[in-house]
């Protein structure tokens, strides 16, 4: 039996909760132990072991130390018997050791403060006659022989006492000391120390170890000063640390932990990877040094729990993946992963311990993940088989080679199926699981297809996606393989989305995932990361900004955090100057507008009572609160116009002086989808489905491209056309209509500026031969995006418009360079705008 | 001091330490202690040879035994073997140290398995002079 006693020469230090946690970790180390109570003036250890097994009492026990020695010293001819004063504490199911407690008696019960006075009076360990000492050996030597422990651990009296004495120098064979990291405590646990270590001689016994600890540290001891070198000189009398400096040791040290120390909490033995704190580390750390024997144990314990711990915190946080542009899907919560569970084969006969269970919302099991020893994982694998229904398997490991943990990911199809590792190297986080039959083998096709299904936290994992299959065309042999055709695959997978959110959310991500990221500043520079951002911003943003749902492009225009900023306009960019070789820059068109509007406002107020502030306000709500593009309910112009004209012939054709009445009946032909058929088969029927004021509008003085989405979607069906694509065409249509306004030349003169329809009377109509241009950017704009769908909804929809619509059929040939010279040309005076290839206007 | 001073001191000290005994008062230690002490002097004076000298080391040796001073006991053992007290009466003064250590282990039956009685009574005193972690001069 080996006999460790716990000193602290000052109280409040957590010795007894040491003692508790020691007496339980060796108890699951299959050792048998006795944990006794000697600091009969202040007991507490039945308290820190009684709450190890039963949260509410604590062991349920009349005797104890104090009352034992009582009964002794009243000269009782037989001996008490002992397990009258020891109680039997439980340990986890299949511990082969046992943990015994003597605690000083049942405490704080009056009888035990009566057993007290008793033993006082009856014994006291200092008396000459040696009863009091021999009592005391009598009783270490009965737990020897009558127990048989391995270990016996005292937690011994505070301070300098009789008892205190006798435990630590006629009874230990190792002296834990504990003691807190001031002057005090140092100077008089030193003094404690140097008398132990001289006393083996006096009493001649074998020399007793002593193990100075730190205990309630909250960062690194002094090293300089009197503290610190009451500090070493304790560490050279005792043992330390040897880990870092053999030749300069340094203290055991426990550190503070407010949320233990305030509960008491006994966590040594703990599997659960929540109970590990640095505190049960260091008790760890300790106890591989305090019992050799058990080294390899402890050492083990604190392996799985760190292990578990990380990969814990890993499943639960928003990982980087390899590539450090990657994002991931959505976390595990904290409320779905369970810790320490027993699970039981279906005939009952075996059991399985999982360090960790991931389970889904409705409580099965998916992701099982178990701390193993590499030569222990095919039988892990087989048992994960029968138990239970999870899909993925992680099995952890102490890495021999390399230090670290290494943890292998293994998936399957059903429940029936075998587990087959994987190349993951991340565990699977849930969303995986509901979207792919085996979480190990992932494919963009079902990614897609889940995302279509409205699985929007796909968005960001299908963009970085894109990216990393992009990545080596920049980053060489830094990044992943170039994977141009999967990169196609994903963005005509992304652009095929019909949800508006699940598209909206695509667009957030890709001008995300295209901004500059300043902390990857170092990684991206070096290795091509900007370029990469450049790369997403261009072929994948601006393709998606026009083959998404056009509400989804307006919807994120009109997000209030994106005005200006760089990657949200790589669309218009795309567009006007890949396209119609203009310079698009909101910013300087922003400035110019802010500066006329402060002129007119000034102009408005002649007595100058608007101040500043109230200008940059009007000027602010004007430039970045209100949308440049929108979805208008309202009857279009050229309903009301037909309308107009049914009642009235002789109708000037100004919409300004326009009467309720006809609005109402405009009102009642939209809301009624039959009329609203009947009146759009008859447009069509005369080819007569302009752009401009029926389907949408483009207001050059707000800068307001407008669709009209219930005629878009009474028209889709007409024409054999998904409304989706129609309103992208009429949104490109449109947005060629006020890049033409809004850009400008390559001698920074507004662009070609085609003047457009009035919003208020039929008869002033756009220009024929603009219409043609236009048209034209809009064949180029789709040709150059590849979307056979959008081509397809361009071709069948001019074929309904008005001639000039159909003109870029004839002027597809002419190379855009060649257009945009005349347009410049034209612009500047020296040629009739008239068009090359476009033929006269009929 | 002469020997019948002292043995009026000798039977008054012994009476003093009998009554507190019966009274199971802490003092009776230090007064089977002065008893001891008295003895001692008496045993100076008188030979070992002589009766009334026999009857004062035996007297020293056990008063110390009642003061719970094993150490002490053992000492003037020891002294008075040295000192030429008979055969008869170091057989004597042995079995009263035996009697003492066998009451002792017959007490603590475990801790005699473990540990020579005499070591025990000897680290008891040592304790008892040193105190608690022999800290003291």
């Amino acid at each position: 039996m080996q006999t460790i006693a716990f000193y602290s020469y000052k109280g409040g230090v957590g010795r007894s909760l040491l003692v508790a946690n020691a007496a339980r970790f060796l108890g699951m180390l299959g050792k048998r132990v006795v944990a006794l109570d000697l600091d009969i003036e202040a007991p507490g250890l039945h308290y820190k072991l009684g709450r190890a097994t039963d949260s509410d009492s604590k062991p349920a026990i009349a005797g104890g130390a104090v009352p034992y020695l009582v009964a002794t010293a009243k000269g009782a001819k037989n001996p008490p018997p002992l397990q009258e004063h020891m109680a039997k504490l439980a340990l986890p199911e299949g511990t082969e050791g046992w943990l015994q407690l003597m605690p000083a008696g049942p405490a704080p019960r009056r009888e035990y403060w009566t057993a007290l006075k008793q033993l006082r009076e009856r014994l006291r360990f200092d008396e000459p006659s040696g009863k009091g000492l021999a009592a005391l050996l009598d009783l270490h030597a009965r737990i020897e022989d009558e127990l048989k422990p391995d270990y016996l651990l005292i937690d011994s009296r505070t301070g300098v006492t009789e008892l205190g004495g006798l435990a630590t120098t006629a009874l230990a064979d190792c002296v834990v000391c504990l003691l807190v990291p001031n002057q005090e405590s140092v100077d008089g646990t030193l003094a404690i120390v140097e008398a132990l270590k001289a006393s083996s001689k006096q009493t001649g016994r074998d020399p007793v170890r002593v193990v100075p600890v730190m205990a309630r540290t909250t960062g690194d001891p002094a090293n300089e000063g009197r503290m610190s070198e009451g500090i070493e000189r304790l560490v050279k009398l005792g043992e330390g640390r040897a880990e870092d400096d053999k030749k300069n040791p340094k203290p055991f040290v426990l550190p503070h932990d407010s949320a233990l120390g305030t509960t008491d909490k006994v966590v040594v033995g703990e599997k659960k990877a929540s109970a590990f704190s640095p505190l049960h580390k260091a008790y760890l750390e300790l106890f591989q040094h305090l019992f050799p024997q058990a080294r390899k144990e402890a050492e083990e314990a604190l392996h799985r729990l760190t292990a578990v711990a990380q990969l814990k915190e890993e499943l639960t946080e928003r990982r980087r993946r390899r590539f450090r542009f990657r994002d991931a899907f959505d976390p595990w919560k904290e409320s779905a992963i369970e810790e320490g569970v027993v699970f039981k084969s279906d005939r009952g006969k075996t059991t399985s311990y999982a360090d960790l269970v991931c389970r889904s919302a409705k409580g099965d099991p998916l992701m099982i993940v178990e701390y193993v020893s590499e030569s222990e994982e095919s039988e892990a694998l087989e048992r994960w088989k029968e138990h239970g229904d999870a899909r993925c398997v992680i099995l952890l490991h102490k890495r021999t080679q390399y230090g670290g943990y290494g943890q292998k990911v293994y998936c399957r199809s059903g429940r029936w199926g075998k587990f087959e590792p994987t190349d993951r190297h991340e565990p699977p986080t849930p969303i995986e699981f509901e979207i792919f039959e085996n979480p190990g083998k992932r494919s963009i096709d079902e990614m897609l297809e889940a995302l279509h299904r409205g699985n929007a936290e796909l968005a960001p994992e299908l963009v970085a996606e894109w990216q990393e299959c992009m990545a080596g065309l920049i980053m060489h042999k830094f990044g992943p393989p170039w994977r141009p055709g999967e990169a196609r695959r994903i963005l005509d997978g992304l652009a095929a989305t019909e949800k508006v959110e699940v598209a909206v959310r695509i667009l957030r991500y890709a001008a995300r995932k295209a901004s500059h990221r300043p902390e990857f500043d170092d990684f991206d520079e070096r290795h091509g990361g900007g370029a990469l951002n450049t790369i997403t911003e261009e072929e994948l943003f601006a393709p998606l900004f026009w083959r998404l749902p056009a509400e989804a492009a307006i919807k994120y225009m009109s997000e209030p955090d994106h005005p200006f900023w760089t990657p949200c306009l790589a669309g218009r960019r795309l567009l006007s100057e890949e396209v119609m070789g203009l310079h698009y820059d909101p910013l300087r068109n922003a400035l110019k507008e802010s500066d006329s509007l402060a002129g007119q406002l000034l102009d408005e107020d002649g007595e100058g009572d608007h101040d500043e502030s109230q200008r940059l306000h009007v000027i602010e709500r004007r430039l970045f609160r209100e949308s440049r593009s929108r979805l208008c309910d309202d009857p279009p112009p050229l309903l009301l116009w037909d309308q107009k004209l049914r009642d009235d012939r002789y109708w000037s054709g100004d919409l300004t002086d326009l009467d309720g009445k006809t609005l109402e009946k405009a009102k009642k032909l939209m809301a009624d989808a039959s009329q609203l058929r009947t009146w759009l088969r008859g447009r069509i029927n005369k080819n007569s489905l302009v752009t401009g004021s029926l389907i949408g509008r483009y207001d050059p003085a707000s800068g307001q491209v407008e669709l009209y989405p219930a005629i878009l979607d009474a028209l889709g069906p007409l024409l054999g056309l998904q409304p989706r694509y129609l309103k992208n065409i009429v949104f490109i249509q449109l947005s060629v209509w006020a890049i033409a306004h809004q850009a400008r030349d390559c001698d920074g003169q507004p662009g070609f500026g085609f003047a457009v329809a009035s919003a208020a009377s039929p008869f002033q109509r756009e220009s024929p031969a603009h219409i043609a241009l236009s048209q034209y950017f809009v064949f180029r704009l789709i040709e150059r995006l590849g979307d056979i769908s959008l081509m397809g909804a361009f071709e069948k929809l001019s074929e309904k418009q008005p001639e000039p619509y159909r003109r870029w059929r004839s002027m597809r040939r002419i190379p855009v360079e060649q257009m945009r010279t005349a347009l410049l040309r034209a612009r500047l005076g020296e040629a009739a705008l008239g068009l090359p290839g476009a033929g006269s206007e009929s | 001091m002469d020997a019948n001073t002292l043995n009026a001191l000798v039977s008054s000290a012994i009476w003093r330490a009998e009554q507190l005994d019966d009274l199971e008062l802490d003092a009776a230690s230090s007064a089977w202690l002065e008893v001891s002490k008295l003895e001692e002097e008496l045993a100076k004076i008188k030979p070992a040879e002589d009766a009334e000298g026999r009857i004062a080391r035996r007297g020293a040796v056990r008063a110390a035994l009642k003061a719970n001073d094993f150490a002490r006991a053992e000492d003037l053992a020891q002294r008075f073997a040295e000192d030429g007290a008979s055969r008869a009466l170091c057989k004597e003064l042995r079995d009263l140290l035996k009697a003492e250590v066998n009451g002792l282990s017959e007490r603590f039956p475990s801790a005699s398995r473990h540990h020579k009685s005499g070591d025990v009574l000897r680290l008891a005193k040592l304790l008892l002079e040193r105190g608690p972690f022999l800290l003291a001069a």
